[in-house]
């Protein structure tokens, strides 16, 4: 093949010297990791976010063993509304897994014979072709088996890469996979798993109901649903992740798309520390809100200092708020006025529009009550959700800040004017039993349905008069009222 | 002579056929756009319009895939492809789990589903032993196409069906409208073993079709989709790709075609 | 009366068992495979005749220009490679895609013009049917084209003496290093 009558010194020289380089630039960087000795094996441990595997504490490298399963399940994409999600080990997101630089990962990739679809698994922590991919297509009922060498420390995402792409991330096939650098990670108190995502469902947000995918949303990037870990509200009330004041927290962030690039921020809190892009080596300081692309990762990193209920949100608001990328971090614990002095508690916060969310959607849930007795039943939730924050549990109120509802002479006197405080909100003084009040009530955004609910409900609570309020007095309450809002409200 | 006629009833037994072969209908000849363009072999110059219609003939194809019992009577017949009898080779295990045993179902209801979990040899057996053979990709996909025809809706059913998880319960053959050729169930209901299955160059990731990969495939131009924002479509293919012929899955079954006799 | 029948039930008997022998054959060896081919010497045979000796093989057409030449290539220095009593035990088939012009007298051309020995090498032409047989149990990927030719994978399939699959290399001018190990491996298994 080599034609001696054509090389000539220069080419020679050429060659020679742009093989050294290379061989060089490679030895710099891979080299180590491809030396590493592989020492024994183990079979790796997997875990459902907001989870993380526990930090790796041998020295040296081993051989991973990985067992992941696709299985396509129905599940909660939002309250009332249900979607098929092509998941990795169940769940979206898919499986933390958790390995060390220079380890050996056997993978096996078992495609569950119930599904109907073919997948395969691009891991961004692979060197080699599709990352996994090339390897692994997998029919239902089969396993495809490869192994990688972990050349580099990292937080990796891994997405199913079988056409469409778009697709199947699109349903929830994305996880992420940590490798950690060979000295580890620096000690925190809590780890969590957190992983952004956008949903294109046929119906619009709020829709009930089983939801198909969007293949013309997809292309176009519109999303109905933005959220983290899955599903609106996966990190928050009984989702929510947990810290105390001192402590330190760690989130491995990952963004699986398909479309979307996400303004990582925590509201009330700054990032002392952020490994941007995933990297384990480069940190950058006091950050207050970190971009990460779609197929791509970020560590941050913050001590927490006073009790709050922190919020995780995509910065791109009306994501946030309009369409669930939301979550929530609390902190109970000692106060430290010093730091922060304001009221603040983990019921009252309310970031504008949250609530209009959370009652629309239960008014698409619930039909209309038909008695006084299922009225008040169903006024106890709004009350609960809405109404209990300020006005407490037995509506006792707050002396000096929100007044009493129970045996309350302020409601009993006039019925038009309770309704009109929960429609039209109320400013100024007022007194209630004795006591005066300044503060600030807000005009409420609920149903007709759902605001006759909880009036009637706080009208048969804690000794009031048993007035029974109904949506049609609400109607016409309003249609009263001359600065109301033009056409009918839901 | 009992005996030589005993002894030659033994002989023929094998060879008996089942029952009549299945209903068809003829499909005439046209032409659709194949999702992936035609391709000369390199060397040759690569056809003008890479993006035209593939001919095809006319032929018949099975009005529904082929049912639980049609193919109960084909493994009566031919012992060869029993559950407990077939070759390793020839099925994986998982090659007709949902039977009650070699030669019976779980209930008489199981008798018009599709059958499923059978293998390209399986299905492509049980066709030539009918006379006919599993239908190409080409003519199949024709027949889905109907002319083009509810294009639209069909994708949309398509997804839908995606979208859904497996049904634990598959339905009946037959029980949704036919289309415009006056056949049933093409979609939304099973996949189907094609002839020429294995007939892609497409890698187990499509990511890097389109870039000639000599070493792989021979002749392998580039293999960019017809309509790439065909999901539908696409994940046809990919699912025929990601198929070895000794398969079986629960929601793969098969219909069989026949030349148009002249 | 009784003789006969005595005789026809054993004979009978033998008939059902035929296909038992058959099934000897282990449960995963393509050999178990009933299509029919011919040789480039014009012998018709089914594939149980390469039982009994560790096979090397692959699917390729006469008339390809650029990779079948390079899978010959291929083949050739794995022959090659191999010490000299592993080669005198393994054998090399190749499948010809092509059923309409790669008949036998193109095959023996083709085996001339290559310089393979004919005593380890067979040459197989098949109908459409026997070549989709072969393809679907080799897990090779081919698609005939428009102006003729083939696009086709790049196989490389090593059979043990039963015809069980125990390697395969996909694509061309690949290390060949554990194929060597393994037909090593399967002529001292015998």
């Amino acid at each position: 093949m080599l034609n001696p009558n054509l090389m000539t010194k220069t080419s020679i020289a050429w060659a020679v010297s742009s093989t050294i380089l290379c061989l060089s630039a490679w030895s710099a960087s891979d080299n180590e990791n491809l030396e590493r000795k592989i020492e024994g094996q183990e079979n790796a441990i997997l875990a459902d976010a907001p989870n993380v595997p526990p930090p790796i504490t041998r020295r040296h490298a081993t051989k991973v063993i990985v067992n992941l399963e696709v299985k396509e399940v129905e599940g909660r994409l939002a309250d009332g509304v249900r979607y098929t999600f092509w998941t990795f080990g169940g769940k979206v997101p898919g499986k933390f897994i958790r390995i060390r630089e220079g380890d050996l990962v056997e993978f096996h990739l078992n495609n569950h014979p119930d599904n109907k679809m073919p997948h395969n698994i691009d891991l961004h922590a692979v060197t080699g072709q599709g990352g996994g991919a090339g390897a692994s297509l997998t029919a239902p009922g089969h396993s495809s088996v490869f192994s990688f060498k972990a050349l580099n420390p990292g937080l990796y995402v891994y997405h199913c890469a079988t056409a469409p792409v778009a697709m199947h991330i699109a349903n929830g096939m994305y996880g992420m996979i940590l490798v950690e650098p060979a000295d580890g990670l620096p000690k925190v108190d809590h780890e969590y798993y957190v992983m952004q995502g956008d949903f294109y469902t046929k119906g619009p947000n709020g829709q009930q109901g089983l939801q198909p995918f969007s293949m013309e949303k997809a292309i176009q990037e519109r999303p109905e649903y933005v959220v983290f870990n899955g599903s609106v509200g996966a990190l928050a009330g009984d989702g929510a992740l947990t810290a105390k004041p001192g402590e330190t927290v760690r989130l491995f962030v990952g963004n699986g798309g398909p479309n979307l690039t996400s303004s990582f921020h925590v509201i009330g809190e700054i990032f002392d520390q952020v490994w941007a892009e995933g990297n384990t080596s480069h940190v950058t300081q006091n950050v207050q809100t970190t971009l990460i692309p779609p197929g791509g990762a970020a560590i941050t990193q913050f001590g927490l200092n006073v009790p709050a209920t922190y919020i995780l949100v995509d910065h791109a608001l009306t994501r946030a708020f309009n369409k669930g990328a939301l979550g929530m971090l609390k902190v109970t614990g000692p106060e430290n006025k010093n730091i922060y002095s304001g009221k603040v508690s983990d019921e009252v916060y309310m970031p504008e529009g949250t609530n209009i969310r959370v009652t629309e959607q239960a008014a698409k849930a619930a039909p209309s009550a038909k008695t006084k007795i299922e009225r008040v039943e169903r006024g106890k939730n709004v009350f609960t959700a809405n109404c209990m924050a300020c006005h407490q549990g037995n509506g006792q109120g707050i002396p000096n800040a929100f007044p009493p509802l129970a045996a309350s002479d302020f409601l009993n006197a006039d019925k038009a004017r309770a309704i009109k405080t929960v429609t039209g909100g109320l400013q100024g003084a007022v007194t209630v039993n004795g006591k005066t009040f300044n503060g600030v009530m807000p005009a409420w955004t609920l149903s007709d349905e759902e605001i006759a609910n909880v009036l009637t409900y706080i009208y048969n609570s804690w000794g009031n008069s048993g007035k029974e309020v109904t949506p049609a007095d609400v109607k016409a309450n309003r249609a009263a009222k001359s600065k109301s809002a033009a056409g009918a409200q839901e | 002579m009992r005996s030589s006629l005993l002894l030659a009833s033994l002989l023929a037994s094998p060879f008996l056929l089942g029952a009549g072969p299945g209903v068809e209908r003829p499909i005439p000849a046209g032409s659709y756009l194949p999702f992936y363009p035609a391709r000369a072999p390199l060397g040759k110059a690569q056809p003008e319009a890479p993006r035209k219609a593939v001919a095809v003939g006319a032929f018949r194809l099975d009005v529904r895939p082929v049912t639980n019992r049609e193919y109960l009577a084909f493994v009566k017949a031919n012992p060869e492809w029993r559950r407990s009898e077939i070759g390793r080779v020839f099925a994986d295990g998982s090659y007709l789990k949902h039977w009650r045993a070699d030669l019976s179902l779980r209930s008489r209801a199981e008798g018009d589903k599709p059958v499923t979990r059978v293998s390209w040899f399986a299905a492509a057996a049980y066709c030539r032993a009918r006379g006919k053979e599993l239908p190409t990709t080409d003519q199949w996909e024709y027949a889905l196409d109907d002319g083009g025809h509810r294009a639209e809706r069909m994708k949309d059913e398509i997804l839908a069906w995606y979208s859904r998880p497996n049904d634990k319960v598959l339905e009946a053959v037959g029980r949704k409208p036919a289309n415009g050729y006056g056949i049933q169930d093409l979609h939304a209901l099973i996949w189907e073993w094609t002839l020429d299955f294995n007939s892609e160059m497409s890698g187990s990731e499509a990511r890097s079709d389109g870039t000639k990969d000599e070493n792989l495939f021979c002749g392998a131009g580039s293999l960019n989709a017809r309509d790439p924002s065909d999901y539908a479509k696409f994940m046809r293919y990919q699912f025929r790709g990601s198929l070895h012929a000794d398969y079986t899955t629960g929601n793969l079954g098969f219909r069989c075609a026949r030349e148009e006799t002249k | 009366m009784n003789l006969n029948r005595l005789l026809t039930s054993v004979a009978a008997c033998l008939l059902l068992l035929a296909p038992i022998s058959a099934s000897s054959l282990e449960s995963r060896s393509i050999y178990r495979s009933k299509s029919l081919w011919e040789t480039h010497a014009g012998e018709k045979t089914t594939l149980v005749r390469l039982r009994g000796a560790p096979v090397v093989a692959t699917m390729v057409y006469t008339s390809c220009q650029m990779s079948c030449p390079l899978m010959m290539n291929d083949l050739k220095a794995i022959e090659k490679a191999l010490p000299a009593a592993v080669r005198s035990q393994v054998r090399f088939a190749v499948f010809a895609l092509d059923s309409a012009n790669d008949v036998p007298a193109k095959l023996r051309d083709f085996a001339e013009k290559h310089g393979v020995d004919l005593t380890r090498w067979t040459f197989f032409h098949g109908s459409p049917a026997s070549v989709r047989e072969v393809a679907a149990l080799l897990g090779v990927r081919f698609k005939e084209l428009e102006g003729g030719g083939f696009d086709h994978s790049n196989v490389i399939t090593i059979l043990d003496s039963e015809g069980v699959i125990v390697h395969q290399k996909l694509g061309l001018r690949q290390n060949p290093d554990d194929t060597l190990k393994t037909l090593e491996r399967l002529a001292a298994r015998r």
